[in-house]
């Protein structure tokens, strides 16, 4: 057959392709009439048979090229990604974070270790040698710790009034923490730890500092009833940054780029599911600890109240349902 | 799955063709994440307005500070200011994830420059997709403005940043789909050139100089004018005879009349 027969009998082909997908980008896919998307399919595979034989002839490059774009255009209309067994919220947050937890809750341990580690640290130093918090915590910390404090300045440093603003000033800050932890993570770990390491400094050089001018105990009331909960969701999400970093120093059987990729998906889905965790954390920051009318042990009880639910929803949440989290669904499916 | 030199990206579909996409590169991408980023920026001066000029006026609050009524001040901008913090994290962060979800891989900024973020196997993104490839935008910025994203798209063939690597995307430019020409809107069948004219062309020669011929009114007059002068020079050389003017010498070495004036 010669090519200009060729043409003339596969145009209305393309001319018909064309149409559709003109309409579909139009009014959006989902309002094509049945009949016209599964005719689209068929046109679909039809003109990749002419391209595929245009470009064995040989024969019009301009041609082919027109083609090949008709057919590129298409081709990310009718090919997506299954969608994950249609994931609703309340299935990703009560079955899908909970496993991811669970599956990779070595991470979560690594970055423990390491904050731990550092508060321990800095506690530990500040303990011995007063004069370093100056070092840690910045100038004007040094000066603040240096007399005997009453525990009653140490409470009213901490006094703000309940407020909606202190709360969400609070969620969004932790929420971009605990992001950006995760987002260090390509950085193969490195920016991840390092954040880890401040946090966990940070944290025991006040502890410390608190512990030497006597008032550990109104320290800890005033961080437990949200610290309970928002620093156990901090280290999940470091260790989200973590599992990007170990898949790019010991990607095992995959490349480097396949190894980030896959495990990249799973900890943003990790690091997401953290945010209500960060929410309730804000708003009890926001709310209840500043109250006065309410006393410590009712406010601890309700932050170690928040901090064990949350713990036990990512022991056990979703263990009866049978999807396990690393369940791939790479398929891809015609729509 | 491949990437070629020139920007070219090859995919290999389930019915075995292959089909290009053109890859972006660093430079258009640079102008739509400037323009999606003047485009936050207006929004949040937007929201700042309306947060400062019209909520206080809608809630009586502007009342009760001219009463004096100080308490009722401070618990109502307590509220306004929180849903402001709420409102401008939310676009800040929200923006590129919502955009690339609703317009299926593209932000205002890359529709107006025709780009499209897919996934490597030509697919359409997926929320997980867009969550890591922006969250990890702000690595990207470092130090300031894509420096580091632009360093990185640099060096790899598919011009990823740290973003893409992750999520597996790529970014492409979107071509005038529709396969028809672009002066007349149709694909015309030329006359049939005589194949037979002249023996001595190849048929890959033969090829390049229909291809010109046939596109040639769509090309813009200077290009025309320097690939015909191109085509005809080397291809003189070759077979030799009057060279008169560039386009009918390959009119003429076509028919094999090319020592005929």
């Amino acid at each position: 057959m010669s090519l200009e027969s060729f043409v003339e009998e596969r145009q209305p082909d393309w001319e018909e392709l064309s149409a559709t997908l003109e309409a579909a980008l139009k009014k959006g896919p989902s309002r094509l009439p049945e009949e016209r998307v599964v005719r689209a399919v068929h046109l679909y595979r039809a003109v990749c048979a002419d391209l595929a034989r245009l470009r064995m002839l040989d024969a019009d490059s301009a041609l082919a090229s027109k083609l090949n774009r008709l057919l590129a255009r298409t081709h990310s209309l009718l090919y997506r990604e299954m969608p994950r067994s249609s994931l609703s919220v309340s299935e990703f947050f009560l079955v899908r974070v909970p496993s991811l937890f669970r599956e990779y809750w070595r991470y979560t341990l690594a970055s423990f270790v390491c904050s731990a580690l550092f508060f321990g640290m800095a506690f530990g130093s500040v303990q011995k040698h007063p004069e370093v918090v100056s070092d840690i915590m910045g100038c004007c910390w040094g000066d603040e710790f240096s007399g005997e404090k009453e525990s009653g300045d140490i409470r009213d440093r901490f006094r703000v009034l309940p407020s909606p603003v202190l709360s969400s000033h609070v969620t969004t800050n932790n929420v971009k923490v605990a992001l950006t932890a995760f987002a260090l993570g390509i950085t193969f770990g490195v920016g991840t730890v390092y954040m880890l390491v401040v946090n966990g400094t940070m944290l025991g050089g006040m502890a410390g500092a608190f512990a030497q001018s006597g008032t550990s105990y109104d320290f800890w009331m005033t961080i437990l009833p949200h610290g309970a909960l928002e620093l156990s969701a901090i280290v999940i999400a470091g260790g989200t940054g973590l599992m990007m970093g170990y898949a790019l120093w010991c990607p095992g059987g995959r490349t480097r780029r396949l190894a980030l990729r896959e495990e990249a998906e799973k900890a943003v889905q990790l690091a997401v599911g953290l945010i209500p965790a960060f929410v309730i954390a804000g708003t009890i920051e926001g709310f209840v600890t500043p109250l006065s009318g309410l006393s410590d042990s009712v406010k601890v009880g309700l932050g170690v109240f928040a901090a064990v639910v949350f713990w036990s929803y990512l022991l056990v949440g979703g263990l009866s349902d049978n999807r396990t989290a690393g369940e791939d669904c790479s398929t891809v499916n015609i729509q | 799955m491949n990437a070629s030199l020139d920007g070219r990206y090859s995919l290999e579909t389930p019915e075995s063709v292959e089909l290009d996409f053109t890859l972006a590169g660093p430079g258009s991408r640079f102008c739509a994440a400037f323009v999606d980023l003047m485009l936050v920026s207006f929004a949040l001066l937007g929201l700042l307005v309306v947060f400062l000029l019209v909520i206080p006026q809608l809630s009586g609050l502007t009342d009760h500070l001219l009463d004096g009524d100080w308490k009722r001040v401070a618990g109502l901008s307590g509220w306004v200011l929180a849903l402001l913090v709420l409102a401008s994290f939310l676009l800040f962060e929200g923006y590129f994830v919502l955009f690339e979800i609703l317009m299926g891989g593209q932000t205002p900024g890359k529709r107006h420059f025709r780009l499209r973020a897919i996934r490597e196997d030509g697919t359409p993104m997926t929320l997980t997709d867009a969550l890591v490839r922006n969250l990890l935008r702000p690595v990207d910025f470092l130090p300031f403005f894509y420096v580091l994203g632009g360093l990185v798209s640099f060096l790899n063939s598919t011009h990823k940043r740290l973003g893409d690597l992750a999520a597996g995307t790529i970014v492409i430019c979107e071509s005038e789909f529709d396969y028809r020409g672009r002066t007349d809107k149709k694909y015309e069948v030329r006359t049939p050139t005589e194949v037979s004219g002249n023996a001595e062309l190849s048929p890959k020669e033969r090829q390049i100089i229909n291809g010109f011929l046939n596109r040639r009114e769509e090309l813009f007059p200077s290009a025309r004018e320097v690939l015909a002068e191109k085509l005809a020079s080397s291809l003189h050389r070759k077979y030799g005879g009057i060279p008169g003017d560039a386009e009918s010498y390959l009119e003429r070495l076509l028919r094999g009349t090319h020592y005929e004036p």
